[in-house]
């Protein structure tokens, strides 16, 4: 708990407490029927997906005509992601609920290779292989296909992003270029969050947390007309306490959100899928700006800012006859963030078509295209100004990538380019090359070559950032110019992994990646007060990723995963700050072991994390651990127990000045929620 | 236990092994009709109104596709229903076991082929039959295909029709 709480998360807390009491009224109601619950397998998740059509369609088959059906007729994908010549790991529903975590950053701290780490309460620095910052511009992030980074700094506000967590299916974390298929900005990986289909949440859900730190309630309702059409609707809300920082901390958060799926099975090979949201919030945060008049140099506000998004999807499926699938998706996405230093709202309109294609001599063709028009307007301030507050920005961008079976069943090669045409930097082209033995079912082997590019964004292209009042009358302020000269970051990544069954009970996925830079974005000496964006430096990553998974009895799972990574970058020294202070913003070493019994109804899940220093940001190591119990009290209500951080008071994650956001110590939280389905 | 079931399943699922739909239920439709081509029994389906048992050991959405696929259908005269079952040790009152090729626990599979009981087993693992399965589904050129092991079928008083036997790869039992 903090210093500080407001009047309103009192009045808040007094009504989830009247809504907690409802709910456990409820569950002494439904107890009788506790005994039988278990009876059908699957009981923690809604039901799977088993398209009606094709039930019906192979219903109406005789054996001798079942046998002439092709299986990849009736698959969306060719092959499971995990089995795919890349650093994938997937986050499922269960290891979602189970890990006890409330957001989706924090969920992400299960996947090798991410480094998460919380600036404050409603902020996170979140990347893939190096380069961590508030502002990390090199990781593509989709909600069910639409892009949610913003075009603004090319990166995420993940205070911005969030959804019922119960309804999400899976988090795809693909580590490394994603460019021929996923397209720029997709330098060191992808985070593909999917969420469930319509029937796959039918009925009603309610869930509510409330715990030491944070309230978060969510309600879910999904229905159907007729046979063909699925619709869920759903609402969320929380409220989160301020994390501790010396002096006090300003960065409570509280935001709503409204969402809607709709999935229309048109006929047995049309399949249309409607998705919206709607989010409105404020979070606080205490931030450094310039003081322009006198006294000048800077000062320090608590401000709240406010956070506002809509967002609309529309993707049509079709599957031909031969066995081939198109996909066109239209999406449309607002945002607004209010802050002292800069009022943003960005649109963005996105249209994409697909087309996977299975062709003789073993070949699978995917191609596409792709535009993408961001409108944007800013409000300036005293601390960033804008070359141009408004500005429309297209993007257009074309992918082919084939995946050829050399040796049925054991070797497969694929290649394929992401071509894009943009305003900063004009044509990208971003090949890659790929290989995947299995030498038996149990072990495989994969190695990748790829070219990716990072273009330049808005922030760097037309901004200019006042960092404090100069110290010389008429000199102006100590700044950071825009640069319209910037060219595109680049990327040589070389992979090589192995994913291998040993027994049944185990099994291990490795990665190792050696990523080589140039053109990198970041400043150089502009003036005697100023300096400017620039594509000043150019080095090298390297690491290794090991996630395992071990179940030594039925009942008891065991899931390390470790990440070792290294980054050299070498540039020009800025005044007297030498370049390598550049190198330290993520940890070298992480490590993450989670341990999950589950016994009858019960479950006892605990989540030990070490994420070493950051040397040049003063962060120290940290060790951590999170339990939950789970007690599964009849089929349609659970509740759980959850303690996060608890090995000690308070922690700091990470410290930025970008932004000038003051960092703050995540606390020790106990949390408890109730999940309800009818 | 069930939860322990749905543990060992995500664990033998690869990670977010995401199985295709289509082709599960595809999977139910050859099970519901290597039912209707074997005759059990009469042991084993007592009473007009037991329903005629499919279990599932593997993954959930299997169990899942063969409930959505029997849902309203009929097995020699009876309902049908499908669950999914946690081991081989749980298949009481299973009339068909299908063990899909997520589940590598051979030896455990071993041991009730040896025992008589009237149960069919459908597998998919590549080892399937030598481990004294009867029937192994497998693809080829992108099809669904199927051998069978007529001897097994036979040591558990089951009667594999010869329309069945003409149509799936006929293998002997060492």
């Amino acid at each position: 708990m903090s210093d500080r709480r407001r009047p309103t998360s009192a009045a808040q807390c007094l009504s989830i407490h009247r809504l907690a009491v409802s709910l456990s009224l409820l569950a002494m109601i439904l107890m009788p029927w506790g005994g039988t619950f278990l009876a059908e397998a699957g009981f923690q998740e809604d039901p799977v997906d088993h398209d009606p059509q094709t039930v019906s369609a192979l219903s109406r088959m005789d054996l001798e005509e079942l046998m002439k059906v092709e299986i990849v007729s009736l698959a969306k994908t060719p092959r499971p992601l995990s089995e795919s010549p890349a650093a994938v790991f997937v986050i499922s529903q269960e290891d979602i609920r189970r890990s006890g975590v409330t957001s989706i950053p924090e969920a992400l701290r299960m996947a090798p290779g991410i480094n998460v780490a919380r600036v404050d309460s409603n902020k996170w620095a979140i990347t893939a292989r190096g380069f961590n910052d508030r502002y990390s511009s090199k990781l593509l992030v989709m909600i069910d296909g639409r892009t949610i980074y913003t075009p603004f700094f090319a990166g995420v506000y993940w205070e911005l992003q969030d959804y019922a967590l119960e309804d999400i299916d899976r988090i795809e974390v693909i580590r490394g270029p994603g460019g021929s298929l996923w397209g720029a900005n997709a330098v060191n990986g992808v985070i593909n969050i999917i969420t469930k289909k319509s029937h796959q949440t039918q009925g009603a859900l309610a869930s509510l947390a409330v715990g030491s730190e944070e309230a978060v309630g969510t309600v879910r309702y999904g229905g159907k007309i007729g046979d063909e059409f699925h619709f869920r609707v759903f609402g969320k809300g929380f409220n989160r306490d301020t994390n501790a920082a010396t002096g006090g901390a300003h960065d409570d958060w509280r935001a709503g959100r409204l969402g809607m799926r709709a999935d229309w099975q048109i006929s047995p090979s049309d399949t249309l899928t409607f998705h919206g949201g709607y989010s409105d919030g404020q979070a606080g945060d205490r931030v450094t700006i310039p003081r322009l008049g006198i006294p000048f140099g800077t000062q320090t506000v608590n401000e709240d800012n406010y956070l506002s998004s809509h967002n609309m999807l529309a993707n049509w499926s079709h599957a031909f006859s031969h066995g081939s699938t198109t996909q066109l998706r239209f999406y449309y996405d607002q945002y607004r963030r209010d802050s002292l230093a800069i009022g943003e709202r960005i649109t963005t309109y996105d249209v994409d078509f697909q087309h996977h294609l299975p062709l003789p001599y073993g070949h699978t063709v995917v191609w596409g295209l792709g535009y993408r028009l961001m409108t944007d307007q800013f409000r300036t301030s005293d601390a960033i100004t804008m070359a141009r507050p408004e500005r429309n920005i297209p993007l257009y961008s074309a992918f082919i990538q084939d995946e050829i079976s050399l040796i049925p069943k054991r070797l497969f090669l694929t290649m394929g380019s992401k071509f894009l045409h943009n305003v900063f930097t004009g044509f990208e082209v971003q090949p890659s090359g790929r290989l995947l033995w299995r030498a038996t079912d149990d072990h495989s082997l994969w190695l990748s070559v790829s070219h990716a590019v990072r273009t330049p964004d808005r922030f760097r292209e037309d901004a200019t950032i006042n960092v404090a009042g100069g110290p010389i009358p008429g000199g102006g302020p100590i700044s950071i110019l825009n640069n319209t000269q910037l060219r595109s970051e680049r990327v040589i990544a070389y992979e090589l992994g192995y994913r291998g069954q040993f027994t049944p009970q185990l099994a291990i996925d490795l990665a190792t990646f050696y990523n080589n830079y140039d053109r990198l974005i970041y400043s150089r000496r502009a003036s005697l007060l100023s300096t400017q964006h620039a594509n000043t430096a150019e080095g090298h990553t390297a690491g290794v990723e090991v996630a395992a998974e071990w179940q030594p009895i039925t009942w008891w799972t065991l899931r390390p995963a470790f990440t070792y990574q290294h980054t050299h970058i070498s540039g020009p020294s800025i005044g007297t700050q030498p370049f390598a202070n550049r190198e330290g913003t993520s940890p070298n070493h992480q490590l993450s072991l989670q341990s999950r019994l589950t016994w009858e109804q019960w479950e006892f899940d605990a989540w030990y994390r070490y994420v070493e220093r950051l040397p040049t940001r003063n962060v120290p190591g940290y060790h951590t651990l999170d339990v939950r119990i789970g007690w599964h009290l009849s089929r349609s209500l659970s509740i759980d127990a959850i303690g996060q951080n608890l090995l000690d008071k308070t922690h700091t994650e990470f410290r930025t000045t970008s932004g000038g956001t003051q960092p703050t110590d995540v606390q020790r939280a106990g949390l408890v929620r109730l999940t309800w389905r009818y | 236990m069930i939860g322990c079931i749905t543990l060992c399943i995500l664990w033998m699922s690869a990670p977010g092994w995401a199985q295709l739909s289509g082709e599960s239920v595809l999977k139910a439709a050859f099970l519901y009709h290597f039912a209707k081509f074997v005759e059990w029994p009469e042991e084993a389906l007592p009473r007009e109104s037991d329903p005629f048992t499919i279990c599932v050991i593997g993954e959930p959405r299997m169990a899942e596709a063969a409930s959505q696929f029997v849902k309203d259908k009929q097995i020699h005269g009876r309902t049908v229903v499908a669950r999914a079952a946690t081991s081989v040790t749980d298949i009481e009152g299973c009339h068909l076991l299908f063990v899909d090729a997520t589940v590598r626990q051979m030896e455990k599979l071993r041991a009730i082929s040896d025992s008589t009981s009237p149960v069919l087993t459908v597998g998919e693992s590549d080892r399937f039959l030598s481990h004294g399965g009867m029937i192994k589904l497998f693809v080829e050129d992108g099809k669904l295909r199927f051998a069978i092991s007529p001897q097994a079928a036979e040591r558990a008083q089951l009667k594999i029709s010869s329309k069945l036997l003409a149509l799936g790869k006929i293998t002997g039992r060492p």
